[in-house]
């Protein structure tokens, strides 16, 4: 009984706001638009880097030891309790040297620092879970290495692929500040059109904007849990097919 | 004081895990709860520790009913498969912690008791399996306990360690006169240690007795097994026989037999009657041993 | 190599940080970190910032760690509907704040700002400290706590032995995330705080980009003091928490 009260409380305090989202009109609001294929190449470009780099980061978390890993570990913490945009100051001047400033890829890199360690920890989190001795098993029954991501180790991790894209995606748009200095304005997120229609007057083009940040993380969740799916279920029947003769 | 269960039954929502159960430990006696898994076993034990509440029946310890009360009003204590000594605190505090005040002296006694002298400042992660679990144990005891309960504490252990700590439990309960309820699934370890067997399966008691009579005649316990084997002669060696047996008296034993491995021992009488004993002591010097049968 | 490589991250991150530090702090003199202690707006904005990091932090943790202990045996629909506020990002959660607060009887001419923005950073934080405490919650063993019961400990050792020091360390570290992400955010507080006194990281994003040149080696040493500051601190946590943590690890092997 207490559990029903306690879960219809939160239920309630977390989507009645959420009504305020509801649109009772709808306008394209062209300047949105345009930013939106710089939005999504960066997060899909972010969602890939953050994935390779983070898999094999959680894998050796996981399942290396010694003091080197551990003080590794530590370190790609580190801008989880730092001011990433305080420090991005500096960095700026150092992208500008490298040519990197007011670029995609400067951009990018910039935005690995607040999304890196909270995917590295995700990874590592489902490598444990799965476990040194599952792992040692793959390696033995599949050695080649992406057949086994293929076959194996990807599908095992179809949780942890979905969290690190959602966490991803969802710092990607909220990222004004850092996104306008170091991209200067020519580098155009949904977030830097969004963030002035808030202290603006038009209430309702902050709607439209706010719902785009929503719809954005749903839908490429949704597309990617749709995906996930499709791979699953084409690896069975690759893999049926392989033992067809011994079924018969 | 006597544990009286009677007419429990235990449900997990729609699933039946205990039915109908009755039984009875006398105050100082050591009981097995013997069966596969799933027969329920373990579930009796948290019952009677009160971590579970019974669905229908009562569970009395002495003339109290005890079926609704919490586990630290019942002065009970467990030891799990697990040793679980808390792994933030030394050896010495963990066997503290049930303690009452002023008697924190008593931690030498308990750790020499349970052959951990000196081992008061290691944590954990220092010593081995059967060492944590002998530190369970002076935990468990040091608090004062009427019933000790045993959810099958030896399943982590190696053979020799198994024997050594069922020798040193039966010998701690004994002195200190605690009860125990012990749940295993290993007929050897029941005949080591228990005064009387009960046999479950499928959540109800189908068998009880002595644990070398059921092994003889129980097709649930044993296999029909009896007492063969080769008998080497001793003599001149005296036990005394346990009183719960009804009987207390000097015999001589005149020849020894290890089976399950426990030792079984045929003594006689002053009368010149042969009865065969078992004790739980590896070494005999006045040690108290318990009927098996008569011989003959 | 299939054990994977830790390198590539660790050589973006140091780096990144480090070369980001090292550049801050050759942009200053030893004279602006002294200007600073003396600067009455900076020592303002940094005690409203503490303030708001402050309460949203311990908010956040009490409540949503509270929950997580609540339905760790048995989620349910709380898991699904506490994922929501995961899916919208931070200027949304603004949003909603301005929808809803702005019009709030003005209590005091800052607090309901402040208000405003620590309800906005409690409605994503709650989630995330569920979430992230919600398989420490699960893999908890319960038999401590009932050894506890048994050996007759009072309700306060009961817990502390039982589930506490295991507790301990995930929810300090949830709390140190959620602290230095609310301490020196930018875009919420940019949203609904006040124009005076700024929340830090709204402060010195400002100097740094509004302000003229000369006050940007100000913003340089802003970030370094409290990289600094927080690096401190973050040591020594690590540094009074691990014995602790090492003997539970170790002892947990099973």
């Amino acid at each position: 009984m207490r559990r029903r009260i306690i879960t219809g409380v939160t239920g309630f305090l977390i989507l009645v706001p959420l009504i305020g989202l509801i649109p009772s009109t709808w306008t394209w609001n062209p300047r949105l638009f345009e930013t939106l294929a710089t939005t999504i190449s960066m997060i899909v470009a972010l969602t890939l880097l953050n994935h390779s780099i983070g898999y094999i980061t959680g894998k050796a978390i996981a399942f290396r030891t010694g003091r080197l890993i551990r003080s590794m570990e530590l370190l790609i913490s580190l801008p989880l309790f730092l001011p990433v945009l305080l420090l991005s100051f500096g960095l700026y001047l150092t992208w500008i040297r490298l040519g990197l400033a007011d670029q995609f890829v400067g951009v990018l890199l910039v935005l690995l620092l607040p999304t890196l360690p909270y995917t590295i920890r995700i990874y590592t989190n489902a490598f444990q879970a799965l476990g040194e001795q599952m792992m040692e098993q793959m390696v033995l029954i599949e050695p080649s290495r992406i057949k086994r991501f293929v076959f194996l180790t990807g599908p095992m991790m179809r949780s942890a692929i979905q969290s690190v894209t959602l966490l991803v995606t969802v710092i990607a748009l909220s990222q004004y500040a850092l996104v306008t200095l170091i991209g200067g304005g020519v580098v155009q997120m949904i977030a830097l059109e969004a963030f002035p229609l808030y202290s603006g007057n038009s209430l309702i083009a902050a709607k439209e904007a706010t719902i785009w940040l929503l719809v954005l993380p749903f839908l490429i969740y949704f597309v990617q849990l749709m995906l996930l799916e499709a791979w699953v279920r084409l690896v069975r029947r690759l893999l049926d097919g392989r033992y067809d003769s011994a079924r018969q | 004081m006597d544990v009286t269960i009677q007419h429990v039954n235990k449900r997990f929502g729609q699933k039946q895990v205990l039915q109908g159960v009755d039984l009875r430990i006398t105050s100082g006696q050591c009981v097995a709860l013997v069966g596969p898994s799933g027969s329920g076993k373990t579930t009796l034990l948290r019952l009677i520790a009160g971590l579970e509440k019974v669905s229908d029946g009562t569970i009395r310890f002495g003339e109290i009913d005890m079926t609704h009360a919490a586990p630290n009003q019942r002065g009970v204590t467990m030891l799990f498969q697990r040793p679980l000594l808390f792994p933030h605190l030394t050896v010495g505090q963990n066997i503290r912690l049930g303690m009452a005040k002023g008697h924190h002296e008593d931690l030498q006694q308990w750790l020499e008791k349970v052959g951990l002298a000196g081992r008061a400042d290691a944590f954990v992660h220092e010593l081995s399996g059967g060492e944590q679990q002998r530190a369970s144990l002076a935990r468990a005891l040091a608090s004062g306990p009427n019933f000790l309960l045993l959810d099958e504490p030896f399943s982590s252990l190696d053979l020799p360690r198994r024997r050594e700590l069922r020798t040193l439990i039966r010998r701690l309960t004994v002195a200190e006169g605690v009860t125990t309820l012990l749940v295993t699934h290993d007929r050897e370890e029941a005949m080591a240690m228990a005064d009387y067997v009960y046999v479950m399966e499928q959540g109800q008691i189908i068998d009880q007795g002595h644990p070398v009579k059921l092994a003889e005649k129980s097709p649930f316990f044993g296999d029909g097994m009896y007492l063969d084997g080769d008998w080497y002669p001793l003599s001149e060696v005296k036990l005394v026989l346990r009183p719960t047996n009804g009987l207390q008296e000097h015999v001589t034993i005149t020849k020894e037999l290890t089976q399950y491995g426990v030792r079984f021992y045929e003594v006689e009488r002053e009368t010149g009657e042969r009865l065969v004993v078992q004790t739980t002591e590896t070494f005999l010097e006045n040690v108290t041993a318990y009927l098996v049968r008569k011989e003959g | 190599m299939w054990r994977g490589n830790a390198w590539p991250a660790t050589l973006l991150i140091v780096g990144m940080v480090g070369y980001g530090l090292f550049i801050s702090l050759s942009m200053t003199t030893w004279g602006d970190y002294k200007q600073l202690s003396a600067d009455p707006v900076f020592l303002e904005s940094v005690g409203i910032s503490l303030y708001v990091a402050v309460s949203s932090t311990v908010l956040a943790v009490l409540i949503g760690a509270g929950l997580a202990g609540f339905f760790a045996k048995q989620t349910g629909w709380a898991a699904q509907i506490l994922a929501v506020p995961l899916f919208l990002p931070h200027l949304g959660a603004a949003y909603l704040a301005i929808l809803y607060l702005s019009d709030f009887p003005v209590i005091g001419p800052h607090e309901v700002n402040q208000f405003s923005i620590i309800l906005t950073y409690l409605y994503k934080e709650i989630p995330f400290v569920f979430f992230y405490l919600l398989p420490v919650y699960r893999r908890l063993d319960h038999r401590y706590e009932e050894l506890g019961l048994m050996l007759g400990l009072s309700r306060i050792k009961r817990f502390w032995h039982g589930k506490g020091v295991f507790l301990l360390f995930p929810v300090l570290e949830a709390a140190f995330i959620v602290f230095a992400f609310t301490l020196f955010a930018y875009e919420v507080p940019a949203l609904l705080g006040v124009t005076y006194p700024k929340l830090i990281g709204v402060y010195t994003f400002d100097l740094y980009t509004q302000g003229d040149l000369s006050r940007q080696p100000e913003a340089f040493a802003i970030s370094v003091l409290l990289t600094g500051l927080l690096f401190l601190l973050l040591l020594l946590f690590t540094r009074m928490i691990r014995p602790l943590t090492e003997r539970i690890s170790k002892g947990r092997i099973e």
